[in-house]
Order: C-alpha cells, then structure tokens, then sequence
C-alpha cells in the first residue's frame, strides 16, 4: 500500500502540532483515529522547546489523529518546514467548515495565516498586582469574539476571548493570559504554546520580563467593560495597563 | 509365455504327488515374490546376538554368544525362522576364521537351507527313501571383516527368477563378534561395524494411508523411541509430530507443524535462515512515535522476538524570517530515537545579525524503521 500522511491537529483549533507519513491505515471512525493516535503519541505529545527536556506535554485528550490528502509538493516542503502553519480542515475551500479533528474523516491541510502573532512577553506582577501575565500581540484580521489558548509549561490551558477597542469598533490585538498563584521572577525562562483558529501556533521559550521592560497593552478599564466572558474566567483585577518604557525586546536572547 | 498355473481339481481326479507339490509350489512362490516385491528383506524379528558374561578358571573374561529366536527374510524371499536360542559355538568361527584378531568385528550370517527329510516308516506302508518332508533350516556362518558389504547391499532377487538359485551370498547379516585369539572365546557381540548396521525389513509402497486419521512411524516397536506421527483432531486440523516417546504415551512435541503450516520447535534452526525484514519509512515530526511494519506487533518488540533498526535525519528546510526580527538560519540540535521509538528532533534557528538570539524548535525528520526477526 501506497505511504499517506497522518496529522496530529490541536482540537481546539484544529491546528497541525505534528505529522508522520507510513504505510496507509483506514480509519474508519473516531475510534479507529484514537487507535492511531495512542500509537504516535502515547499519554501525550511532548514539546521540547529548550534542551533534550520535554517542556511542554499536550495530553492526547486534546489531540485528534488524521489521515490528510496529498498535499502539493510545495505545500508538502512548507509543511515539513513549518508544520505550525497549518491546521486540517474537511473542507480545502471552505476555510470555516465545521471540521472536528480525529473523527476518522479525511481532511485538507490549509495555512492558518489570517492572523499574525507578533510578539509573546512574560511579564512578572508589579507592586499593585503580583500576578504574572502572558501577553500576546496579534496582526491581521483578528475577529470578535474569537478564542485563543496557551500552554504555559505544564498548565492546563489558559483561554481568553478577544476584545473590542474602547470605542467599540476595532478589535484589540493584544491577548493578556493571566497566571494566576504563579510566583515567576524577571529573568526566570518558562515555555509557552499559543493557539488560535486562524493563526499560526506559537511556541517559545521566553524569559519573564519586568513591567516596566514591558510592550505596552490595552487599558484594563476598556478590558473590563467590553470583554466578554471568557471560558476560563481570569481575575480582572490583575489585568492593568502597561506602559511602553523602552523599545519592544527580542522574544528570545541568550547569552 | 503363460500365466502363473494355479492347481485345479475335480471330482474322480487321481491325484499324484506332482499335483500336490504343484499346489504347494504354488502358495511358496506367491510368498515369495509378495517378500521380494513388496518388502525389503532383512531381519523381521528377533534374531539378535546375546552376550552372556563369562570366566575361565584363569579369571579371564570373554562370553557365551547366542542367536536369539527371530525370524528374516532373505533376498529370495526365503523365510528363515529361529524357534529357540540357539548358542553360537567358538568353533563355528576357528573353523571359518583363519587368523582372527581382537581388534576387528566379524559378521555373523544366518543363511536358508533346504533340508529333505525321508518318509517315517508306517505300519503297512512302504518304505521309501524318498523325502515326504522339507525341513526349511538354516546355518550360522561368519565371514571376513568388511565381507558384510556385499551382502547388506544386495537386491532382492527379481520376479523373472521365480524361485531364483540359492547362491553362498543369500544370507542374512544377524550382528558382528570380536574375537578374543588368547582364549580362543568370543570377547563381545556388537550391533554395528563402523557404521554398518544389521539389515530389517522394510515396506515397499508409494503411499501408506492410516485407517482411523493417525498415522505414525516408529524407531522401535516398544519401550523408550522416537516417533514421527501425523494426527487429525477433532476440530479438523491435522498435525505433523516428531519427538520421544515412551511406549504407547503421547509423543513429545518437539518439533509440530499444523494444518495451517505453522511450525513450532523447541531447538534452533542450523543454519539460521535468512530473518524476515519488514520496514516502514516516511517522514516524522519530533515527539511523535515511529509506528512499527505492518505485521509487527508491539509485543514481538517487547519479547525480543523482532530487532528494530531505525535510522532517522532532520530535514533540511529554508532559512525563516519569521522567528527572531530578522533572518534566521537552522541548526540541528538533535535528531535520534529513544528507546520508545519517540522522534526528538529540534532545530535551532539562529538570527543571522546576532548569533546570540536564537529560537529551539520542535522539526521534521526522515526515518527508516527496519524490523528484522532474530
């Protein structure tokens, strides 16, 4: 039998996190798909982002297995280079098809491009707040309400919703993850894994940042008003403004 | 040419002695040429040589040979039949053996003689010299170390012989003795001479169907032996079983083959064959576990039954722009297997303005995944 690829897709947001290609299985249903995906992954799917340790492990609970056709040899080469860049769909025109990942259906690859992840900062609490954040910086068509996940080293998953400008009319591009009864401290490097319908997965390694070393975020009275409830309820008290005081950092330097 | 004359009476028929012979002819020859065309000859039965310890006044050892009872058949298809122990005397073999020593192994030949007897004298009966009986005897011989080649490696005579001419060469191998010249005595009997072994009869036949489903082929008629059997069961299958057994008691499963051609054995294969290979191949992105061939099990892996051989390379991919604010170059950091066939494979992408800052990242890699029986 011919070889055929298999993805690992973030169901949540469908996005591709791993891939293999072997001999042709059937998969016939979600059963079959979770047959396969025990086989590839076990327990869970370790993401090493820094030395040989795993640093973050995505349970397998979250992962669907599935069998994607052919893509073009161009599209094949960008996945082998980036995999992150893409998510299955069961639909290849149809970008917002219902698609449920592991469900033993055969799906597309398409690029999850519309929206951009500019920078990710870990930025530990201030005086007032001692809750340390993750803030993510968005590009391109960032849409509301629309959800959004991070993996932060061995955590469950955080979710926040986007938000609206204070004016109602833009969508705020800037995400805040809140780590609640996390003690981090400037310097200290944790992993993060971002994940979002429509956008690329993020996944690096980044050293916690003091407030005042910070990128600046959207107001916390405009969060506060205008957000809708999210699916993890963070404490909106630990959502306050930030202010630029010098230029945006480098995700990642070593010395 | 004619047919076999198969002898026939009829009412008021004077019978003479030629149309009784006629009739016994008859029944001997059918014998006859059902041992020669439908067996092998050789020793039937018994007709072993027994060593019975002895001493002389001197203390010196040697022993007493004796032919035990038995029957064979010759290759004239002659039946040589021993009623009782018969001892085999020292002077049979001075008479015959010239110069003996004490290192060789001499034959012992037992040979079909034809002995006539003469009518016994009956109350108003004449007397006739003529024989009324045939005695079917035989004679004990030895031969020459090594004169048992010739003998064991005879034919049977062929049908258009008949009868066939008796010759001095249509005898029967019953064993081989070692001399002992000092004390003019027998000193062993033995079985064999340098790999030559007594001749037994055998079956000549292109098939051999059992009656009842088992079928089974002996080294010994009894006691301790090895056995090749071939059995049906109840479920329908067959089984072909080769190993030990003792009396009627099942035969050890040594080495079975069953009806679907699966062969178990319990020693090892000499030569080893070639091992069975099955591979699979593909591309792998870090964290993911290498699924084994197809027909590979996990648990022939975990069992040691199955080696595995995996080869595994990062694939080379393009320089990203998108990672640390400026052109970044990759770097394999690490491309290998563990020991639960997990792919860890990372790059580190370098920013080309500042080798300093760099990103590690999870990447795709080539296997080759090879599982080869042992």
């Amino acid at each position: 039998m011919p070889s055929a690829l298999y993805t690992i897709a973030y169901k949540p947001t469908k996005s591709v996190v791993a891939l293999c290609s072997f001999e042709k299985r059937e998969l016939s249903d979600a059963a079959a798909a979770d047959q396969l995906l025990t086989e590839l992954v076990g327990a869970g799917l370790p993401v090493p982002l820094s030395g040989s340790a795993p640093a973050i492990e995505i349970a397998a609970s979250e992962l669907g297995c599935d069998l994607v056709a052919d893509p073009s040899p161009a599209d094949f080469q960008g996945l082998l280079a980036n995999p992150y860049r893409y998510r299955v769909n069961i639909d290849p025109e149809e970008a917002n098809a219902t698609t449920t990942p592991g469900d033993g259906k055969e799906k597309f690859l398409i690029t999850a491009a519309a929206i951009g992840v500019s920078s990710i900062e870990l930025i530990i609490g201030s005086p007032s707040s001692s809750t340390a954040h993750v803030v993510v910086t968005l590009t391109g068509a960032v849409t509301f309400p629309a959800t959004a996940r991070l993996l932060f080293d061995d955590r469950g998953p955080m979710v926040v919703q986007t938000t609206l400008e204070e004016k109602g009319i833009t969508v705020s591009r800037v995400l805040v993850f809140e780590l609640v009864d996390a003690e981090i401290k400037a310097g200290e490097e944790h992993h993060v894994m971002f994940f979002m319908e429509g956008a690329p997965v993020v996944a690096r390694t980044l050293n916690a940042l003091d407030p005042s070393d910070a990128t600046e975020v959207a107001p916390r009275a405009v969060l506060r008003r205008r957000s809708p409830k999210p699916e993890t309820k963070a404490p909106k008290k630990l959502r306050r403004p930030v202010r630029r005081k010098r230029p945006r950092k480098a995700i990642k330097a070593r010395p | 040419m004619t047919g076999l004359l198969r002898p026939a009476f009829f009412e008021g028929q004077i019978l003479g002695a030629n149309d009784l012979n006629a009739h016994v002819t008859y029944d001997r020859l059918g014998s006859a040429l059902h041992e020669r065309t439908e067996h092998l000859w050789g020793v039937a039965a018994g007709l072993a040589l027994a060593a019975t310890p002895k001493t002389t006044s001197n203390g010196d050892r040697f022993v007493a040979v004796q032919l035990l009872p038995g029957r064979a058949v010759d290759r004239l298809g002659r039946v040589i039949v021993v009623t009782e122990a018969l001892d085999v005397e020292p002077a049979l073999f001075t008479d015959q053996i010239a110069v003996p020593n004490a290192t060789d192994h001499y034959p012992l030949y037992i040979q079909a003689i034809e002995r006539p007897r003469s009518a016994t004298a009956r109350p108003g009966a004449c007397n006739t010299a003529q024989p009324a009986t045939i005695e079917e005897g035989f004679q004990l011989s030895f031969g020459a170390p090594g004169s048992e080649i010739s003998i064991l490696d005879q034919d049977a005579a062929p049908v258009a012989d008949g009868f066939g001419t008796p010759t001095a060469a249509d005898k029967v191998v019953v064993g081989w003795v070692r001399w002992n010249p000092a004390l003019e005595q027998f000193a062993s009997v033995e079985t064999s001479s340098e790999g030559r072994r007594v001749r037994y009869v055998g079956v000549v036949a292109s098939e051999v169907v059992a009656q009842d489903g088992r079928f089974g082929v002996r080294t010994r008629p009894g006691g301790a032996r090895f056995a090749l059997t071939v059995a049906e069961d109840t479920a329908g299958g067959c089984e072909l079983r080769f190993g030990k057994q003792d009396g009627n008691n099942p035969v050890s499963a040594v080495f079975t083959v069953d009806a679907r051609g699966n062969i178990t054995y319990q020693g090892t294969l000499s030569p080893l064959p070639a091992a069975q290979v099955n591979a699979e191949s593909g591309v792998a992105f870090d964290g993911v576990r290498l699924p084994l061939p197809a027909g590979i099990s996990e648990d022939q892996v975990s069992q040691g039954k199955v080696r595995i051989h995996a080869l595994v390379s990062a694939i080379p991919v393009p320089p990203r722009s998108d990672l640390v604010g400026a052109t970044a170059f990759p770097l394999v950091l690490r491309c290998a297997l563990d020991d639960d066939r997990r792919v860890h494979c990372q790059i580190r992408w370098i920013s080309s303005l500042d080798p300093q800052q760099f990103v590690d990242l999870p990447a795709a890699c080539t296997y080759l995944l090879v599982a080869s029986g042992k």
